[in-house]
Order: structure tokens, then C-alpha cells, then sequence
């Protein structure tokens, strides 16, 4: 197999299904599972995995995972790294899913299905075979089928607002009106597959509320065998017909979706809900118990394989790290452009590093952006230090050189030269002082549970009152 | 078994009887086989009976709502209104189960048989509901797809659904999120009882999305929507008969406005729809005798009459989140110690009592939120003492304005020499520093004496300040300050400095109507200078004081062509297009975007064609306007962007390098940008309208046709009643083709640009204006 786009013959996914998936490296043990049920349920099926990632080991890579793999940069898409710096790793799976499809109605496919790679099959999707050859243009499944309620996690609120539909799961029809559709969603990925929750955005998935309205014949599968995860268990009892096949309150189950699983803490069953515990699920706890075992020994196979399955678009070219706070950066400062990847991830061309902090001084080459940025974001540094005041903002700079960097995990590299110089020539009291007032700070909140209660609120009554005070008379010396 | 019959049902509260009684009327004439019934969101004192309406109404009270009395406190009228719908749908359900039930807002005018809705039932449908719109809504304007998403994919002005198992569940579950969630809260996804409903397609499985376009028409689907009169009189979308039309946000007052909800459509740009909308109009005031309109909110005053405030409410509802065990006691008189109590979301350890309401006071005011922050000790006593000073007497912008322009303005003094004393940011690197740099030309050109006070300006953080004052005797002030600023800046100036001075104002402003606010800032000022026709005329409405027209002097940057293109990387027989705004004075009005769409569809292949698109840009890209802009911007090859701010030579030579300067704006002061480029002999393309039509026509350049549309909230400072200008897309193209195919026509255009500017806007055209006005200025305060 090749990952080259121009050799995938048409004929092969032509009038036909064709299932696929989008992961990052990461998550290729996840793909090979979903892969594996995919094979055995629905055979006939071209099975296809999109790579969000870069890899120069692909035919390894597909060997591992089972499937053809279509990497992210070859479908067409002119802003592709710079989505890859915009967003984050769940953000820019999320954004490239409407392109796939558009990428294989292109190329033919009369039907597409999109699986979230945490998925596994247990029974062909038949409900949905029916309802695509049936004339249907869009099959979806919605989170819950009924009232849920307020007291655990997550609410019915929540899943209103970040989507009433889910979005590991999607199948589509090729049509006039779908293709005006996914013309719709598609132009909103460059920039807006974001999590911003009071924008009422939430990556691709809140968008697709209004597919009932913009798509005409899409069909809301209330199955109970569909999508069953966290969020509808405690609505879907799981157990096992006499011949052994999985049911979901009585109808056949077609798919889990394991989404928040921690392989080693099964129990959970997923990160994000406290509803239910695994003992709740009766029979239904084997299947996680079972998928959690599977996956460890996938990623553990892998590991043995010694291929490079870090993340690509985690580093700059030169190999720093990106922590959130430059994708932030990056997203606020540039607009979208269809540089290619040695552009946007060259750290010396974004503006991380020099650039306008928004403040004018004689300190003001003291602070990075990267700096600047993260003082804006912390009430409490801001309360420390102010940087507005040349003098403020040297403390800033100082302190930020000998601890803050580490405290939040920030490269050194961001920390302008000037500083260095400025620290070696002033490794005097005001150092030592800043450093010390964090350190207080810091510890007053780590240990703080230890005391009662009085203690604990004068441990607050200094964050909040004294170390102002504080460094207010280190910066006036 | 008698037949089924559509129950209809509307609520209001009795200041919405005209329309109610208008939809009960155009509803029985256009289905006389409905039974209808009003719930009625209100009451009349015990004792006291409702006045006549011609079919049957329930009170609210009268549904056996457990927390009545907790929801008609904690809502607003409005809220109050949405919030019983489905106990309303319960009511029906119950006593008529073999019924369709059939939920319309009493601003609908319903025009034929409800006749989709019973098949519908029959073909076994439990549920219907009716999309905002049926296609994407993404032209810029408001509401658009984004809107919809945060505030409901279905409109909740209809609702139909007949008795079955699912729909019991789900009106059950609606009605118990109403009693507390039925507000409008953005950021939590909330929308009063409109949101919940996104998720009926999942819980109802025969849920019906109705794509018939005759139903609930209303300006959130008119774009997609053509309403017409067949010859025969009757009403038509497209092939479907018009239903029912919901007038959502009709404006009694204004008939320009077929809805104060959005800014994309008004009376004139609706075509035969016009009609529809003066009969409604019509329709109300004939339904209005006053009997039910005179009646006051029964939940809305206490028992001494004094009216509830909301923010009384808010206060309640931020204080108990669930439902409360209270009656109609409650309203006997205002829960002070609830609302004075100290608030308990602010830090304890400050000196100064910040009460619940107070805080509620805080919170729905954006210009408190940024001047006082709570969260400091400091912040807190500043708005407490701000609190006392001001809230109890709040006075309104009309008494100000009124107290402002009955004051006197002190005479001018003979006897100070014939000398101005400017003042202005003389140092800043902006507009406003261009602008007043270059009017102490004029003057010197005009031989005025002048002398010079620079303020430093605050925002503007590369001003120089200086204060080199070298004359203070100057009998004319003159102050190259805006509207917004003058007062401020008068305040800095000492008394020696401006008392017996004759000031004037150089003010700009871009929309048609000048704001109140800055109604204000004419109390001290003799008299007014503007750019153009189109600012006096917005001044010119509100005061008896002179308002001069002296436009702007207008220079051409000198910039190199050649320099320009080499750091565009453009070859030299390329034409290009130059298009510059800033993000921070609004995207809306600069409307880069048309430009870039007229771009994509004159030239769907640019490099073949030998041209290129130049966006200028700066200024912060942190709304989601811009940043989708560019990422639209990145996928054509034919377009160029520069967003950052440049050195002043740069950018003369970036507009040395273009040919073409388009500016679809919606509406300028003046247009500086435009003017000089003309002045460079460059071919501009603008919309006809405002400001730059002072120096534009159809010889010198190529003003664009465009329609008037009205100002949506949000959409620019002090947008309330404005309209501005939206310039003809179709005709942008056709010229652009035209001036990209024909050197010889850009050629022509471009010298009579340049000789126009130079013969009426040079620096020595202005100045003979400026020179005149003078000495009529220095005759007249003569002794």
C-alpha cells in the first residue's frame, strides 16, 4: 500500500462504503482496534485512516494499523499547519473531518462513515446502510434519547452546549445538498473548530445542531445500539443475547465508544463523568475491562515496533516544546496562512519572541510575549508585579527567569538574553527576594491543607493582602 | 368520535392584546375550523374582571404551575411569558388528548389554512417544529449561523405536537427547566425556552423538521425566502402558499423597521412584502382601543405600586437558584433586606458594604465592569463611593443635554490679538496626529498666526508629549479633537488658557445621525468645523451653533512604485488592487470582505488574469470577523496580506505599488484614505455614499450603487437608529473586470483624480477656506 493520494483508484471506493477514521500518532492503537471490529463486522467496507500528524514510516505505520493511511497534508487543504499550530491535537483531528469527507466524495465514495478511533464494532451498522440506501443524506446520533438530569456529571446542559449530537459517529450520503452542506462546515474549520464554550462553540461537533435544519432527509438514529458511551450508559442497559452477541436494552449493539477510557484505571470508565461506577454496568463492565486490556497491549506492541509515534505538531522544527500558551499566542496574532510546515513551525518566525507586549519602556525588552501573556492570564502575578512600571517589570523578569519558567513549565528559550545579563548582573537581594515571596506562596499553598481552618485563611489573607505589600517594597527600593 | 381539532393557543400579558387579537382574527379568517385560546401572562386586581376579547382566556394563575409565585417574581415580563409555554401545551394535552396542539406568537399574521400541519399529524408526525432557516445565513449581517447556534437551531414562535408517550416526557422535562432556566444566558448556552428545545429531534422520534416555506416566515430566513402577491391577491413563497408571517421585533413606532432584532433587512429592501407589513401595522392599531393596552402588569409593581425593577429580579435569582416557597404576599412590598444584604461573592476584608443589588448593578453595566474592579480592595471602595454619588439620581442624557445647551458661552475678549492657539495630538502617530499636523499647514499657508499646544494622547502610546505653548494669546482656541475628547481636553487646558478664547471644534464622525452623548460637548464651543457635507449634516440637526464644512487637506504620500512592488513581490505589469482597514475601527464599517468576495468571483483565476488583491491590515486579531476573513484571504493565490503596522515610508510605497484602491465601506467621515490616493492619480472604487462623496464622481472615479440598510446593536458605536450604506456587489465586479481589462480607462480616471484633488483639496484650496472664515471669525469678535 502507498499513502500517495493519486493511487487511490477510484473503482476501489466507487459505489460503495467506505469507512474511515482521523487520529493523530498517538492514537494509532486505538485505530488498530477499531480496524480489527471494522474487518470482521463489515468486510466489504474500504477502510481508510486519516493521519493528523507527519510520519516518514508510513508503510509501518499502515502495517500496525491495518488500513491505507491518508496523511492530513495530502487532502487539499491550503491552511493545513497552520491549523496544526492554531489548534491543539483534539481541536485539528476534529477540524480536518469535513474535508475527509469532501476528499472522498471527490474521489467517488457514494457513502462515507466517520468512526472516532476509540470506537469498536460488535455488529455491521445496519441501521445505517439501510438508512443511507433508503435516501437518506445524513445519519446522526445524538448523545441521549431522553432526559437525563442535573445531578452528575456530565448534566444535559452540558452536552446542549457542546453538542446535542455526537460526533464520533457520522455517515453521509453523496449528494447535491450534502456537498453544499460540508461546504458550510468546512469553511468554518480554518479558524473556528475551537473549544470556547461561552462562544458557544465547541470544535466541529456543536455546528452539526444545525444539520436537521441546512440538510434535508437526515435521519436522528435513536437506536439504542448506536454510540453507546459515558454519556448514555446510565440509559442503556448492556447484556448478552443466549448466543452471546451484545445488546443494548434489548436491540443488537452495533458500537461502543469508549471515549475517556485510562486503560489503567478501567473502573472509571470514562474521565468525564462521575455518574456511574463499572460495577453499575453488570455484564457491560467486561466489555470495558476487556477493550482497556486490548489497547495497553496494542500500544505496547507499538512501543516494541520502536517507530516515531510522538506527536509531530507538539515541537517546533528546532525542537521546543509547544505548551498552550503559544498555540493561544499563535491563533490571537496570526492570521491564516497557507505557509507550509517549515514556516509555522519555525520558532523564530512566530511571534513568541519579540514583538509588541502591548506596554512601552525602558524595561519593556525584558519581556517576551510569551511573558507578557501569561502575566495577563494570572490574577495573582499580576497582583505581584507590575509590569506597566519599568521597575515592576524587571522584578517580573527576574523572578520569571529563576523560578517562574519552571513553574510553569515554560522553555527557557523564551526568556529575552537581556534578562540572563540583567540576572547575572543583579544577583542581589531584589532575586532573591521575588523568588522567595513565590516560594512562600507556593508553599502556603501546597501545605495548606494541613492546618485548621483559621491558618488556612491567613495563608490566604497573605496571597491576597501581604505579598502585594510585599513586593510593592521590593520594587520601591 | 367527533373529528380532531387544531388546538391553537398564544400567550401574552395584556399590553400584547393588539396582537393577540390581530393573530386570533387573521387566524379565524384563514382556518376558521382552529379552536383557539389565549393564556393570559398576567392578571387584574382581585375583584376586578378582564375586559372583552372574543375567545377564551386562562390566567396564567390558573394553570397549576407548583412554583407560580417563585416565576412571575424571578422572570421579567418576557421571560415570564416564553417560561409557561409548555405548562400552556400541558393544559391543552390534558384536557383535549385527541387534539394536535398548536403553539403561535401573538405577533404572527397567519394568511392560509394550517393545512401542512394536519397531514403532517396524519402521516403520523408527534412533533413539529420550524427551523429559523433552511440554508446557511452568513452574509455579514445579524442574526447569522452562529447567532442561531447559541440561541436555537427551531423557532420557538411555533410549536405543534400531538399526545403520545415521547411527548409527554418531553414537555414534562421542558416545563421543569422553566421554572428557573428560562433566561437568556449566552455563555452557559442558555436562550429563555428556545434552547432546550434543539434537542426534541433526539427525545421525540416522528419529530417533523417542517421544510414548508410558507411557514413562519420572518427576517431569520427572508434571505432564502422570496415573498411575493400573486395576481389573484394571495400571498406566496416561491411555489407554497405564505402561511403564517412572524413579525417578530415590529416596531410600533418606526415603519422603516420590519424587525429591531437584526440589521439585515428593513421596509425598503423587502419588495412587495412592504405591503404585508403596513396592513399588519394596520391590522394592530385597528385592534387597539386601549381597554386591554391601558391595563399594567399584574406581576410587575409592588403592593404600593412602585414598579419591580429586573434588576430586583436578578437579584432574586442569583440569590435562590432553585424554585422558592413564596406567594403573592411577596409582592406586597420590596424584599430590602434581600437586596441590601452584603453581597457574598467579593472578598470579605474590605472596608466599604457592596449589597447584592449593588453588585447586580455592577454586572449589567459594561462600562462599571471596566472602570471598578471588584476583585481589588481599592476597586471596591471606589465604586461604593461612586455608587453614592451617582445612582440615586441618576439623570437622563436629555435633561443634561438641555441643561448644556442652555448655558451660556462666555463672550470672547476684543482685545486678545487675531492669533490661533491650536490644540491637538500633535505628536501622535495616528489619524487624528496627520490630521492636525497637517491643518497647522493650512494655517500657514492661509498666513494665519498660530500657535501650538500638543496634549499627549493617552491610547495613543507613541504620542510625544509636549506642551510648547508659545503664545497663550490667541483669540480664536481651536481644537482638533473629537466630540467624545473635547470636554476632557478642555478640563486639561488651565482657565488663563481658554477663558474669552472663541473656540472651535474639528469634529468627524461616521455615521449619518451625531450620538447624544456627545451632545454634551457643544456647551462650550462657538462654533463647529467638519470634513464633509455628510458630518455637518449629522452636527448640523443638533445644534443652533455654526457648523462650517472645511475638509480635509489633502496631500499625495510619495512613495516608489517600483520599492512598493518589490516588497510585494508583484511584477510590474500586474495590476493590483489595494484594499486597507484597520481591525480596531471595525471590520463591519471598512467591510474589507466585500472586497475580497468581489475579488474571488471577478477573478476566479487571478494570476492568469494579471491581477492581485493587496490587504493592508492591522490591529489586533482576536475576533473570530477577522481571523475568518484571513483564512479566507489565505486560500485565493491572487491575494496578498500585510497585516502589521509599517513604517510611513513602507506604506507610501505599498500605495505607490497598487492601481485600483477599493473601499467598499458602508460609510465614511471623510475617507483620507480614498482622497489620497485620488490625489496620486490612483483609480478608486468606493461605495457613492457619506463622507467621500465630498471629493468623488462618476468622472474622477468609480462610485459604487448601493442600498441603505439600517445599524444592527454591536455593529458600531452609537449603531442605534443609523442606517449606512451596503455597496452593489454585482456592480464592483463588473468594474473591476472593466478598469483591470482597460489601462486606458484607469489611465483617464486616474488624471481627472488627480487634477480634481489638486484644484479643490490642495493644501492652498483649503487654505483660502480656512483664511476666509477666519476673518470673518476675527471682524465679528472685533469690539
Amino acid at each position: 500500500m502507498t499513502s500517495n493520494v493519486v493511487d487511490l483508484p477510484q473503482s476501489e471506493i466507487a459505489e460503495q462504503s467506505c469507512v474511515f477514521t482521523i487520529c493523530s500518532k498517538n492514537y494509532l492503537p486505538q485505530a488498530r482496534l477499531l480496524i480489527a471490529s471494522l474487518r470482521l463486522h463489515m468486510p466489504d467496507a474500504t477502510l481508510l485512516v486519516f493521519l493528523a500528524d507527519e510520519s516518514d514510516e508510513l508503510s509501518e505505520l499502515e502495517e500496525f494499523v491495518g488500513a491505507q493511511i491518508i496523511l492530513g497534508s495530502e487532502i487539499g487543504l491550503p491552511t493545513y499547519y497552520d491549523m496544526a499550530m492554531r489548534y491543539d491535537i483534539t481541536e485539528f483531528n476534529t477540524a480536518l473531518k469535513p474535508f475527509a469527507f469532501q476528499f472522498l466524495f471527490k474521489r467517488g465514495a457514494k457513502y462515507s462513515i466517520y468512526l472516532d478511533p476509540d470506537i469498536e464494532l460488535m455488529s455491521p451498522l445496519f441501521e445505517v446502510e439501510q438508512s443511507l440506501s433508503g435516501g437518506s443524506n445524513a445519519v446522526l446520533t445524538p448523545h441521549i434519547t431522553e432526559p437525563l438530569d442535573m445531578a452528575k456529571n456530565p448534566t444535559e446542559l452540558k452536552l446542549i452546549r457542546t453538542g446535542i449530537y455526537n460526533l464520533g459517529f457520522l455517515a453521509l450520503s453523496r449528494s447535491a445538498e450534502t456537498r453544499d452542506f460540508l461546504s458550510w462546515w468546512s469553511d468554518r474549520m480554518p479558524t473556528d473548530c475551537r473549544v470556547d464554550l461561552d462562544a458557544g462553540l465547541f470544535v466541529d461537533q456543536k455546528y452539526i445542531d444545525l444539520m436537521p435544519s441546512y440538510l434535508p432527509v437526515t435521519h436522528v438514529l435513536r437506536h439504542p445500539g448506536y454510540n453507546v458511551a459515558y454519556w448514555n450508559l446510565s440509559q442503556r442497559k448492556l447484556s448478552r443475547s443466549p448466543a452471546g452477541d451484545w445488546c443494548s436494552n434489548g436491540e443488537p449493539l452495533a458500537f461502543m465508544h469508549y471515549s475517556g477510557i485510562r486503560t489503567k484505571q478501567p473502573e472509571l470508565i470514562s474521565v468525564h463523568q462521575n455518574r456511574l461506577k463499572l460495577s453499575d454496568l453488570g455484564e457491560g463492565a467486561k466489555l470495558f475491562t476487556s477493550y482497556a486490556d486490548r489497547l495497553s497491549a496494542a500500544r505496547a506492541y507499538l512501543k516494541a515496533l520502536r517507530l516515531h509515534t510522538d506527536y509531530t505538531f507538539e515541537k517546533f522544527v528546532s525542537g521546543e516544546r509547544i505548551f498552550p500558551l503559544l498555540r493561544q499566542i499563535y491563533a490571537r496574532d496570526v492570521p491564516p496562512s497557507s505557509s507550509g510546515y517549515a514556516t509555522v513551525f519555525d520558532m523564530s518566525k512566530g511571534p513568541y519572541l519579540i514583538g509588541s507586549i502591548g506596554i512601552q519602556h525602558a524595561a519593556s525588552h525584558l519581556i517576551s510575549p510569551v511573558m507578557a501573556d501569561l502575566w495577563r492570564r494570572k490574577a495573582h502575578l499580576q497582583a505581584a508585579f507590575n509590569i506597566r512600571h519599568p521597575l515592576g517589570a524587571e522584578s517580573f523578569a527576574l523572578w520569571f527567569a529563576a523560578v517562574g519558567h519552571k513553574e510553569w513549565r515554560i522553555d527557557k528559550c523564551f526568556i529575552p538574553q537581556s534578562v540572563w545579563e540583567l540576572q547575572r548582573e543583579r544577583r542581589s537581594l531584589r532575586t532573591i527576594i521575588a523568588t522567595l515571596i513565590f516560594r512562600t506562596a507556593e508553599l502556603s499553598k501546597k501545605t495548606a491543607f494541613l492546618y485548621p481552618k483559621s491558618v488556612r485563611r491567613a495563608a490566604v489573607r497573605l496571597q491576597r493582602r501581604r505579598l502585594p505589600a510585599l513586593a510593592k517594597s521590593i520594587r520601591g527600593r | 368520535m367527533r373529528p380532531q381539532v387544531l388546538q391553537v393557543f398564544s400567550i401574552c400579558s395584556a399590553n400584547y392584546m393588539p396582537f393577540a387579537l390581530t393573530l386570533y382574527k387573521t387566524l379565524k379568517s384563514a382556518d376558521p375550523g382552529v379552536q383557539f385560546t389565549l393564556f393570559l401572562a398576567d392578571d387584574v386586581p382581585e375583584g376586578e374582571v378582564l375586559p372583552d376579547a372574543p375567545f377564551d382566556i386562562v390566567r396564567a394563575v390558573e394553570l397549576g404551575i407548583p412554583s407560580f409565585w417563585d416565576m412571575a417574581f424571578r422572570y421579567t415580563v418576557m421571560e415570564f411569558n416564553t417560561a409557561i409555554k409548555p405548562f400552556c401545551f400541558q393544559w391543552l394535552l390534558e384536557r383535549f388528548p385527541s387534539d394536535p396542539v398548536v403553539y403561535l406568537d401573538p405577533d404572527i399574521f397567519v394568511l392560509a389554512p394550517l393545512d401542512a400541519l394536519r397531514q403532517r399529524f396524519n402521516a403520523g408526525a408527534e412533533l413539529i417544529l420550524t427551523p429559523h432557516s433552511l440554508s446557511p445565513l452568513d452574509d455579514g449581517y445579524d442574526p447569522d449561523d452562529r447567532r442561531i447556534m447559541q440561541t436555537g437551531a427551531y423557532n420557538l414562535g411555533f410549536a405543534a405536537v400531538r399526545k403520545t408517550g415521547a411527548v409527554d416526557t418531553l414537555i414534562d422535562w421542558w416545563a421543569s427547566h422553566m421554572q428557573t432556566r428560562c433566561v437568556s444566558d449566552l455563555p452557559r448556552g442558555l436562550f429563555v425556552d428556545q434552547k432546550f428545545m434543539d434537542i426534541a429531534p433526539a427525545f421525540v422520534t416522528h419529530t417533523e423538521i417542517l421544510r414548508h416555506s410558507g411557514y413562519n416566515v420572518a427576517y431569520w430566513n427572508l434571505h432564502e425566502r422570496r415573498v411575493s402577491r400573486r395576481a389573484s391577491g394571495e400571498w406566496s413563497v416561491g411555489s407554497d402558499p405564505l402561511v403564517f408571517f412572524h413579525f417578530s421585533g415590529v416596531d410600533r413606532a418606526n415603519e422603516a423597521t420590519l424587525s429591531r432584532h437584526q440589521n439585515r433587512f428593513n421596509a425598503r429592501n423587502i419588495g412587495e412584502l412592504k405591503q404585508l407589513l403596513d396592513e399588519y401595522r394596520r391590522l394592530l392599531e385597528t385592534n387597539d382601543d386601549g381597554s386591554w393596552s391601558d391595563l399594567s402588569y399584574a406581576y410587575g409593581q409592588y403592593g404600593d405600586g412602585a414598579a419591580v425593577p429586573d434588576l430586583d429580579r436578578f437579584v432574586y435569582r442569583r440569590v435562590f437558584t432553585g424554585p422558592q416557597p413564596i406567594d403573592r404576599d411577596y409582592f406586597a412590598k420590596r424584599d430590602r433586606a434581600m437586596l441590601h444584604a452584603p453581597t457574598d461573592s467579593l472578598v470579605a476584608d474590605t472596608t466599604a458594604l457592596i449589597t447584592r443589588y449593588m453588585h447586580e448593578f455592577w454586572r449589567q453595566r459594561a462600562d462599571l465592569r471596566a472602570e471598578f474592579n471588584l476583585k481589588s480592595s481599592a476597586g471596591v471602595r471606589q465604586y461604593a463611593a461612586w455608587y453614592s454619588d451617582n445612582v440615586s439620581q441618576t439623570p437622563t442624557i436629555e435633561a443634561r443635554n438641555a441643561d448644556a445647551q442652555s448655558a451660556d458661552v462666555v463672550a470672547v475678549d476684543p482685545n486678545l490679538p487675531t492669533v490661533v492657539n491650536v490644540v491637538g495630538y500633535a505628536g501622535a502617530a495616528s489619524g487624528l496626529g496627520t490630521g492636525v499636523r497637517s491643518q497647522t499647514s493650512v494655517f500657514f499657508e492661509a498666513g494665519i498666526k498660530w500657535s501650538d499646544r500638543s496634549i499627549p494622547a493617552k491610547a495613543l502610546n507613541k504620542a510625544v508629549p509636549h506642551t510648547n505653548l508659545k503664545s497663550v494669546d490667541g483669540r480664536v482656541l481651536y481644537l482638533h479633537v473629537n466630540a467624545d475628547q473635547t470636554l476632557a481636553i478642555l478640563d486639561q487646558l488651565t482657565d488663563a488658557e481658554t477663558s474669552g478664547r472663541y473656540k472651535i471644534g474639528y469634529w468627524a464622525w461616521e455615521l449619518p445621525n451625531f450620538p447624544d452623548e456627545w451632545c454634551r460637548a457643544f456647551q462650550p464651543l462657538h462654533e463647529i468645523w467638519a470634513p464633509s457635507q455628510f458630518v455637518c449634516n449629522g452636527i448640523q440637526t443638533r445644534t443652533d451653533k455654526p457648523v462650517i464644512k472645511i475638509p480635509h487637506a489633502v496631500r499625495s504620500p510619495a512613495g516608489s512604485r517600483s520599492a512598493g512592488r518589490a516588497a510585494l513581490g508583484i511584477e510590474n505589469h500586474e495590476v493590483v488592487i489595494g484594499v486597507m482597514f484597520d481591525t480596531r475601527s471595525f471590520m463591519r464599517r471598512k467591510n474589507p470582505l466585500s472586497a475580497l468576495q468581489a475579488f474571488e468571483v471577478a477573478f476566479p483565476r487571478p494570476l492568469d488574469s494579471g491581477v492581485r488583491l493587496v490587504l493592508k491590515g492591522h490591529g489586533p486579531l482576536d475576533d473570530t470577523r477577522s481571523r475568518t476573513f484571513y483564512a479566507r484571504a489565505a486560500s485565493n493565490p491572487g491575494v496578498i496580506v500585510r497585516h502589521q503596522t509599517m513604517a510611513e515610508e513602507d506604506i507610501a510605497d505599498l500605495k505607490a505599488a497598487t492601481d485600483i484602491l477599493l473601499s467598499p465601506h458602508r460609510s465614511e467621515g471623510f475617507g483620507l484614505n480614498i482622497a489620497e490616493a485620488m490625489a496620486a492619480g490612483k483609480v478608486a472604487v468606493a461605495t457613492g455614499w457619506s463622507g467621500n462623496m465630498e471629493f468623488m464622481n462618476a468622472e474622477n472615479s468609480v462610485p459604487l450603487d448601493y442600498e441603505l440598510r439600517p445599524l444592527a446593536p454591536g455593529d458600531y458605536p452609537h449603531a442605534e437608529g443609523q442606517h449606512w450604506a451596503e455597496p452593489s456587489h454585482e456592480q464592483m465586479v463588473e468594474e473591476l473586470r472593466s478598469l483591470v481589462a482597460d489601462p486606458a480607462r484607469r489611465e483617464r480616471i486616474g488624471q481627472k483624480a488627480a487634477s480634481h484633488m489638486a484644484e479643490h483639496f490642495s493644501v492652498e484650496a483649503i487654505a483660502k477656506k480656512v483664511k476666509s472664515r477666519m476673518d470673518q471669525i476675527f471682524t465679528m469678535t472685533s469690539a
